[in-house]
């Protein structure tokens, strides 16, 4: 399985809630399987340390975290211009989020290069983008 | 044993509470605080990742939670950006 991580994925690793054992069964995988692949936008970090915030985890624990997600064979692929430029013509003719938006092209940018299979993002986030990318959840992964 | 000094600079308030962690956990010393972190830091480190991240995500439960779950702390945070 070669997949995009979507950062509610991510967070999933922090807390204990539905989805979070596959997560974590994920990333054990990722890092030992190289049959298996997982990436993300840089710009998922942010978002993971923000919604660590909001979730009232202290300045340590977030490094800690950001730390620990950065160790496994997860690519992280930086915010280029190209993404940026195809992300604004998605906000400007739809109702996008910009970091969806983000996600979206990032996910476009890299997914014939690296033989990607999937987005995987949770159920909150599925309908939004279906349309837009071959979205998977959690239930969808047979590790 | 060969016995290493590492020298790390502390804020005056994280001082306080190891000073506080010291007499609270009867142990000998600041340095002795610090080498048991350390112990208990490469053991975190050395589980496997299953496992690491199991324990890491219980640290995280029990240090503060809003209630909310992943998705919907990611979407106010999406939200906040569109405000």
């Amino acid at each position: 399985m070669r997949i995009y991580l979507e950062p509610s994925t991510l967070v999933k690793l922090f807390k204990a809630e539905t989805g979070s054992d596959q997560m974590i069964r994920l990333v054990s995988i990722l890092d030992r399987n190289p049959k298996w692949y997982g990436t993300s936008s840089r710009w998922s970090l942010l978002e993971v340390a923000r919604a660590l915030r909001k979730d009232r985890k202290t300045k340590e624990i977030i490094e800690l975290d950001l730390r620990e997600l950065r160790s496994h064979k997860i690519s992280f692929v930086p915010v280029s211009d190209k993404i940026c430029t195809e992300a604004e013509k998605i906000i400007a003719s739809t109702n996008t989020f910009a970091a969806d938006a983000v996600h979206i092209c990032t996910y476009r940018d890299t997914a014939q290069r690296s033989r990607l299979e999937g987005f995987l993002c949770d159920d909150v986030h599925y309908e939004r983008f279906k349309s837009q990318v071959p979205v998977k959840t959690t239930k969808d992964l047979e590790l | 044993m060969t016995e290493v000094t590492v020298a790390t600079k502390i804020g005056s308030e994280e001082l306080k509470r190891i000073d506080a962690l010291v007499r609270r956990r009867g142990l000998l010393n600041r340095s002795d605080l610090v080498r048991e972190a350390i112990r208990l830091y490469l053991s975190l480190s050395s589980l496997e990742t299953e496992a690491r991240l199991r324990m890491l995500r219980l640290i995280n439960e029990s240090v503060g939670v809003s209630g909310k779950t992943a998705a919907q702390l990611v979407e106010e945070s999406r939200r906040e950006e569109d405000a």
